[in-house]
C-alpha cells in the first residue's frame, strides 16, 4: 500500500532532491546567496594585471580581512591555491573573489585569476556530529588555478566584490616549491604502496582508526591491498584531532562521495595521529607519504597512478573532480 | 542480630559494593559537565530506591497490583475491531514490505537505506517506547501474523516444553545480528535475515496457529508483548480497555524459557553498553590476541570475542538475579528458588524496559530522525515523496546535558517499578508482610545492582 502510494506520489510529482551543493549551505543571514555569487565569480569583474604591481592593484581596495590558506607548501607542479576570506569578526567573507600574485609586492603581478568559491558543506545526511554541531562552519572555500612557472616566495592579494558594493582586498605570503624539493607524491607519480589501517588491524575496534562521530565504514580495505587493482580515495584526516580544524567537512564529502561512486571506487580514511594522541606522532602511512600536516587527498586510478592530490579545505566541486580524475584515468 | 537484619545488612553491603563505586569507577567522569557530580546521580538513584523500599514495606501492607481491575474503554469495541485491525496488519505489511525490497533495490550503503534505519532503530528501539506507552503495538502491526490469519494452520499442538525458549534463541539471534555480525552495514545482508525469520514465523504459525506461536515463539511478539503488559492497555474479548499500569505483568504465565527470555533482553543491552566502553574494548582485544595465533582472522576473532562477550553478559544476569533469589529463597518461607525464580521474574520486565529505553535513547532521537530523509526516497530512485531528501539529523533537538537526566531518570523509575512489582508478588505469595519484606532486602540488593549497572553502562558510552 505505502508503495503504491509512494509511486503514486512520485508519479504526482513530489520535490526533485536537490543536487546543487549550494543548498546545503544555511540561509543564515544571506549565506546561501552569497556563497551562490562568489561561487560564479567573472574575470571581467575584476582589473586586470596589465604590468601593475601589487601595490597598485591594492589602492582603493577595503582592507581588514585576512586570508587564512588552506595549503601550506604549494609544489609547482600544483596551481590550486585554495583559502578562506576571514574579516575581523573572524567570519568567512563571500563574494566574488579572485586572485593575484606577483614575486613580491612591489613587482609587477600576474592575474587576475578567479577563486569560485566550493561548497565546504556536505548534504544534511552525511554530515558527522561534530560538523553537524559547529558553531558558525566553514561554508565554502575559495580555490584559483594559479599557473606559478617557476619556485620561491610569492605575494599573493586576493580582492572580493561583497553584495553591498565594497570591494576588499587582503594579502598572504605563499611559498611554491621545486619539484624536486616536495617529498610528497605528486599526480602522475605510482603511488606509494603503504598499509593503510583497517577494520582487522585494528582487531575490530573502530574507534581505533577513526576518530568520526559516528565512525565511517572506509575501513574495509588495506590501500596496499587494493593499490593498483581498483581506483581509491585515499583520506588522511582526523576529524576528532585536526589542527586545521577542516578535516571533519573533509570527511563528511569523502562519505558523500562514498555514497556516489562507492561501487566504482574505494575510499578509505586513514587517521592521522598514533593511538590518536597528538603528541604521539603521525602514523606510519602518512610517513611514507612525506605528509606534516592534515587532511589530504589522494586520488588514485586503477593502474596505481595518483590522478589527484588535494590539501586542507576540499570544496565539493574540487572533490568531485579528483573522483572524476581516478575513474576517467582509470578507464583509458 | 536478627535473621531479617543480618539479611538487610548482607543486602546493603552487597549493593553499595556493586552501586555508586562501580559508577564513579569508569567513564561518568568523561561526560560533559554536569551542575551535579555523575556519581552523586548514581548515589542518588541508590538512595531513591532505598526509600521506595522502605516506603513499600511501610505503606504497602497488601498485594494490589495482583487484584487490580480492568475497565472497557468507551467505544473499546470498536478500537478493537476486525476492521482495524485488519488495517493495523496492511500497515504493517506494507511496511516490512518497503523495508525488504529497500534492502535490496535501495543504496548499498547502509546510511543511505531505509532499510537499517528501521529496523535496527525504529523497529527495534521505536518499538519499545510504543509498546510501554500504548500496549501491544506489535501485535497489530506484526506483518507475519497479519499474513497467518489470512492462511489455513494446522493448529496442533504447541509443545509446552518449548515455553518461550524458541523465542528466546529468536531474540538472541536478533541481537547478535544486530551487535556482533555487522549486518547492519549491509542492508541486503539485513533483510534477508528478516525474510528468513518471517518465512520461519509463517511456517511455525501455520503449524501451530498463529496466536500460541506468536506469544510463544515469535521472538518479537514476545518482546513487545512483555513490554507492552507494562501499559495500561489491555484487549480483552474484542475490547479495549484500561488498568493500571504493570497489572499485567502480574498475570504473566511462567512457562518454560521465559526466564532465559528476560535474561536475554537484559544481558544483549548489557553487552551494547559494556562494547562501547574502554573495559571491553580491551578484552577484546586480548580475545583476539589469543585466536588470530590459531590462524583465525582478526574480524572473524572480534566477532567470536563479541559472541563469547554477548554470552558472558546473559549469564552475568543470569548468575545476578538467581543471586538475589537464592537470598530471597534463604529467608524461610518453604519457597524453592525455581519457584521464586519464575514467581519474580515479571517484575525485571520494567527494567528490561528501561535499559533499553536509557541505552537506546539519544540513538533514538538523533539517528531516528534519519528515517525523515530516507522516507522520502527509500529505494534511494532519487525520489523526492515528502520533500524531506535533503534533511539532515538535527543534534540541537535535545540538549545534550538533558539526556543524562533523563536517561537516570528512566533507569529510577524503571527500577522502582520493579521493586514495587516483587514487593507486590511477595506479599502475595508469602502472606506474611514481615517474611514478605524480609525477602525483598535480597531484590532490593538486585535492584541496585541493577541500577548501579544501567548507570555504568551509560557511562560507558563516554569511556
Amino acid at each position: 500500500m505505502l508503495l503504491a502510494a509512494a509511486v503514486l506520489v512520485a508519479g504526482c510529482g513530489g520535490s526533485a532532491p536537490s543536487t546543487d551543493p549550494i543548498q546545503s549551505v544555511p540561509t543564515d543571514n544571506g549565506i546561501r546567496a552569497k556563497v551562490r555569487e562568489a561561487s560564479h565569480p567573472t574575470p571581467a569583474s575584476f582589473e586586470s594585471a596589465k604590468g601593475k604591481t601589487l601595490q597598485q592593484l591594492a589602492q582603493g581596495l577595503v582592507g581588514g580581512p585576512t586570508v587564512a590558506l588552506a595549503t601550506s607548501d604549494l609544489p609547482i607542479a600544483t596551481d590550486r591555491v585554495a583559502f578562506g576570506v576571514i574579516d575581523s569578526q573572524g567570519q568567512a567573507v563571500y563574494g566574488q573573489t579572485a586572485v593575484y600574485v606577483a614575486p613580491a609586492p612591489n613587482k609587477p603581478a600576474a592575474g587576475p585569476y578567479v577563486a569560485p568559491a566550493d561548497v565546504l558543506l556536505t548534504q544534511a545526511r552525511y554530515r558527522s556530529k561534530q560538523a553537524a554541531t559547529a558553531a558558525d562552519p566553514f561554508a565554502a572555500v575559495y580555490a584559483a588555478q594559479v599557473p606559478f612557472k617557476t619556485a620561491g616566495p610569492y605575494s599573493m592579494l586576493t580582492v572580493t566584490r561583497l553584495p553591498d558594493g565594497r570591494v576588499i582586498g587582503a594579502t598572504a605570503a605563499l611559498k611554491v616549491i621545486a619539484s624536486a624539493d616536495d617529498p610528497i607524491p605528486e599526480v602522475g607519480q605510482k603511488a606509494p604502496k603503504v598499509h593503510t589501517d583497517t577494520l582487522a588491524s585494528a582487531k575490530g575496534d573502530v574507534a581505533k582508526i577513526d576518530t568520526r562521530s559516528p565512525p565511517d565504514d572506509m575501513h574495509a580495505v588495506d590501500f596496499a591491498a587494493v593499490v593498483g587493482k581498483k581506483p581509491v580515495a585515499l583520506l588522511f584526516a582526523t576529524p576528532q584531532l585536526c589542527q586545521s580544524q577542516v578535516c571533519g567537512p573533509v570527511t563528511d564529502l569523502e562519505v558523500q562521495m562514498q555514497a556516489k561512486y562507492g561501487k566504482r571506487m574505494d575510499f578509505i580514511h586513514q587517521e592521522v595521529y598514533k593511538n590518536n594522541n597528538i603528541q604521539d606522532g603521525l602514523r606510519q602511512p602518512l610517513q611514507e607519504f612525506g605528509l606534516q600536516s592534515e587532511p589530504w587527498l589522494f586520488v588514485v586510478n586503477a593502474k596505481g597512478i595518483i590522478t589527484a592530490r588535494l590539501e586542507g579545505s576540499i570544496g565539493i566541486n574540487a572533490f568531485n573532480a579528483a573522483i572524476e580524475s581516478g575513474l576517467a584515468k582509470s578507464r583509458s | 542480630m536478627t535473621r531479617g537484619l543480618r539479611g538487610a545488612v548482607a543486602a546493603a553491603v552487597a549493593a553499595a559494593l556493586v552501586a555508586p563505586a562501580a559508577a564513579q569507577a569508569h567513564g561518568l567522569v568523561e561526560r560533559e559537565q554536569l551542575p551535579i557530580p555523575q556519581w552523586l546521580f548514581a548515589w542518588a538513584a541508590a538512595a531513591v530506591l532505598v526509600i521506595s523500599f522502605f516506603a513499600l514495606a511501610v505503606l504497602w501492607p497488601t498485594p494490589r497490583l495482583e487484584r487490580a481491575r480492568w475497565r472497557p474503554l468507551a467505544g473499546g469495541r470498536a478500537l478493537a475491531s476486525r476492521p482495524l485491525q485488519a488495517l493495523w496488519g496492511l500497515v504493517g505489511v506494507a511496511l516490512a514490505a518497503v523495508t525488504i525490497a529497500a534492502g535490496y533495490v535501495g543504496s548499498g550503503t547502509a546510511l543511505d537505506n531505509w532499510a537499517p534505519t528501521f529496523i535496527l532503530i525504529w523497529f527495534w528501539v521505536g518499538l519499545v517506547f510504543a509498546s510501554v506507552l500504548f500496549g501491544d503495538v506489535f501485535r497489530a502491526l506484526s506483518p507475519w501474523r497479519a499474513i497467518g490469519r489470512l492462511l489455513p494452520s494446522l493448529n496442533r499442538p504447541y509443545p509446552e516444553r518449548w515455553g518461550r525458549w524458541p523465542a528466546a534463541l529468536g531474540l538472541l539471534g536478533f541481537t547478535w545480528i544486530e551487535l556482533v555480525s555487522g549486518w547492519g552495514d549491509h542492508p541486503a545482508r539485513l533483510v534477508t535475515a528478516a525474510l528468513v525469520y518471517v518465512a520461519a514465523m509463517l511456517v511455525g504459525q501455520f503449524v501451530y496457529g498463529v496466536e500460541r506461536w506468536s506469544t510463544r515463539a515469535d521472538a518479537f511478539g514476545v518482546y513487545y508483548g512483555l513490554l507492552a503488559r507494562i501499559s495500561i492497555w489491555e484487549t480483552r474479548d474484542g475490547t479495549l480497555g484500561v488498568r493500571p499500569p504493570l497489572t499485567r505483568l502480574t498475570r504473566l504465565d511462567r512457562t518454560p524459557g521465559l526466564i532465559a527470555f528476560v535474561m536475554v533482553m537484559i544481558g544483549t543491552v548489557t553487552f551494547d553498553g559494556l562494547s562501547q566502553g574502554s573495559l571491553w574494548r580491551s578484552l577484546s582485544v586480548d580475545v583476539v590476541d589469543v585466536l588470530t595465533p590459531l590462524g583465525v582472522g582478526p574480524l572473524a576473532a572480534a566477532k567470536i570475542a563479541s559472541t563469547l562477550g554477548l554470552a558472558a553478559c546473559i549469564a552475568l544476569i543470569a548468575g545476578f538475579y538467581r543471586l538475589g533469589i537464592e537470598g530471597a529463597a534463604s529467608v524461610g518461607g518453604d519457597r524453592s528458588p525455581r519457584e521464586l525464580e519464575l514467581a519474580f521474574i515479571h517484575s525485571l520486565v520494567p527494567i528490561a524496559a528501561v535499559y533499553v529505553a536509557a541505552h537506546y535513547f539519544s540513538f533514538l532521537i538523533f539517528e531516528g530522525q534519519a528515517i525523515g530523509y530516507l522516507a522520502s526516497d527509500p529505494f534511494g530512485q532519487g525520489w523526492n515523496l515528502f520533500g524531506t531528501v535533503d534533511a539532515g539529523i538535527d543534534y540541537g533537538v535535545f540538549p545534550t546535558k538533558g539526556i543524562w537526566y533523563v536517561q537516570v531518570a528512566f533507569v529510577v523509575i524503571g527500577h522502582v517499578a520493579a521493586l514495587t512489582l516483587a514487593h507486590d508478588r511477595a506479599l502475595k505469595l508469602y502472606r506474611d508482610a514481615r517474611l514478605a519484606v524480609r525477602s525483598q532486602y535480597w531484590m532490593l540488593g538486585v535492584m541496585v545492582g541493577f541500577t548501579s549497572l544501567a548507570l555504568w553502562l551509560l557511562s560507558q558510552a563516554g569511556a
